[in-house]
């Protein structure tokens, strides 16, 4: 069987595609993305900017190193925002957002909602913060150098 | 019947009419907003997007993301899409190019944290695993193993093309076009040659 690069397709190449199709469906199946598809268009409509997550680390940053710091960093159209969260037990959390400004910040949990103000250099803290799922609105604030359209929101993480 | 990925298999998409005409009506109420018409549109071409993101070397969570760019970016776009093909097309376009972009960016990531390497698809031990439950699939995949890179991505790509689109990718994927349509082309050739000489495969 010589199987010409030239000739045309027949009933057996097919076949042959359909168990490579049959094949990668099997050991890497394409997720259903229906949900989070329709999930980001709702965001867009809804006129907020959405910041996911583009990079986490964690590594002692502290000058006692038993102590690792959590690091995220998340990007939307109009800015990134960083946030420090120390391990060790202690609950809060320091973040700064680039390009710098004055911004209205929302630390937001299934139970409660905490609100501050980054300065110049656009660092925030929040003291206190309880453990399990956040997000975090940065709001559109007038009156300073960095101009927000509509409110940026943070991808949901774990603290 | 459907396929295994809820498509309507290659058998039943033979008809290239009954295919485009599908696309051609949901792709016209998706970009007017209609939820019901995204959904069927992401379910019916995501397998496709998936592996053009896969192929490209992405792990899974990013390329969820490249998959998810190109369907926002669709009804966002304003560029002038009217036929399936050149929907299916302009998709995997977007798609690939976000997969570059998406790769440029975590390569110079992975270099500062190696930490990051952990999690590409050579070292996926869970699709090893799966892959030795089927002994037929197992059989195939060694034999594609055997062909160049540029092979693989390209017939892993093909695999998941609607038959009624392979002229529309043929040139894309040079698959050089007969003048009846699409040839064998020099990958898949490869292939079944490597398949006609194993004496572990026998044809469906």
């Amino acid at each position: 069987m010589k199987f010409n690069a030239h000739d045309p397709l027949d009933d057996d190449d097919i076949a042959v595609l359909e168990e490579l199709r049959a094949m990668y469906s099997k050991i890497d199946p394409a997720p259903d993305m229906v949900a989070r598809v329709l999930f980001a268009l709702d965001l867009d409509q809804i006129d907020i900017e959405f910041a996911a997550v583009i990079e986490e680390l964690v590594g002692s940053m502290g000058t006692r190193s038993t102590e690792s710091t959590r690091t995220i960093t998340f990007e939307g159209s109009s800015l990134r925002v960083t946030i420090a969260v120390p391990g060790g037990g202690r609950s809060y959390l320091d973040g700064w957002i680039e390009p710098p400004g004055i911004l209205r910040i929302a630390l937001v949990t299934p139970d409660a909602r905490l609100e501050t103000r980054s300065d110049e250099g656009g660092r925030f803290a929040f003291e206190s913060i309880p453990a399990g799922p956040v997000h975090l609105e940065i709001h559109p604030t007038p009156g300073n150098s960095v101009h927000l359209s509509h409110p940026v929101v943070t991808q949901q993480v774990v603290l | 019947m459907t396929g295994l990925d809820g498509r309507p298999s290659r058998a039943e998409a033979r008809n290239s009419h009954e295919w485009h005409g599908r696309l051609a009506g949901l792709l016209v109420s998706a970009r007017a907003g209609d939820r019901e018409a995204i959904s069927e549109l992401v379910k019916a071409l995501t397998p496709l997007l998936w592996n053009v993101a896969r192929a490209e070397g992405l792990d899974r969570d990013l390329a969820e993301d490249a998959v998810q760019d190109a369907w926002l970016s669709l009804v966002r776009s304003r560029d002038d899409i009217r036929s399936p093909q050149a929907l299916t097309r302009w998709l995997m376009t977007v798609t690939r190019r976000a997969a570059r972009a998406l790769n440029v960016r975590h390569a110079r990531q992975r270099t500062i944290d190696p930490e990051m390497l952990t999690g590409l698809p050579s070292q996926d031990p869970l699709a090893e695993e799966r892959m030795v439950e089927d002994e037929r699939h197992r059989r195939l995949w060694w034999n594609v193993e055997r062909l160049s890179p540029q092979c693989r991505k390209l017939l892993r790509i093909i695999a998941f093309v609607e038959r009624p689109d392979y002229d529309l990718v043929s040139r894309e994927l040079r698959m050089p076009k007969g003048s009846i349509g699409p040839t064998r082309g020099r990958c898949l050739s490869k292939l079944r040659r490597l398949l006609a000489s194993d004496p572990g495969w026998s044809s469906p």
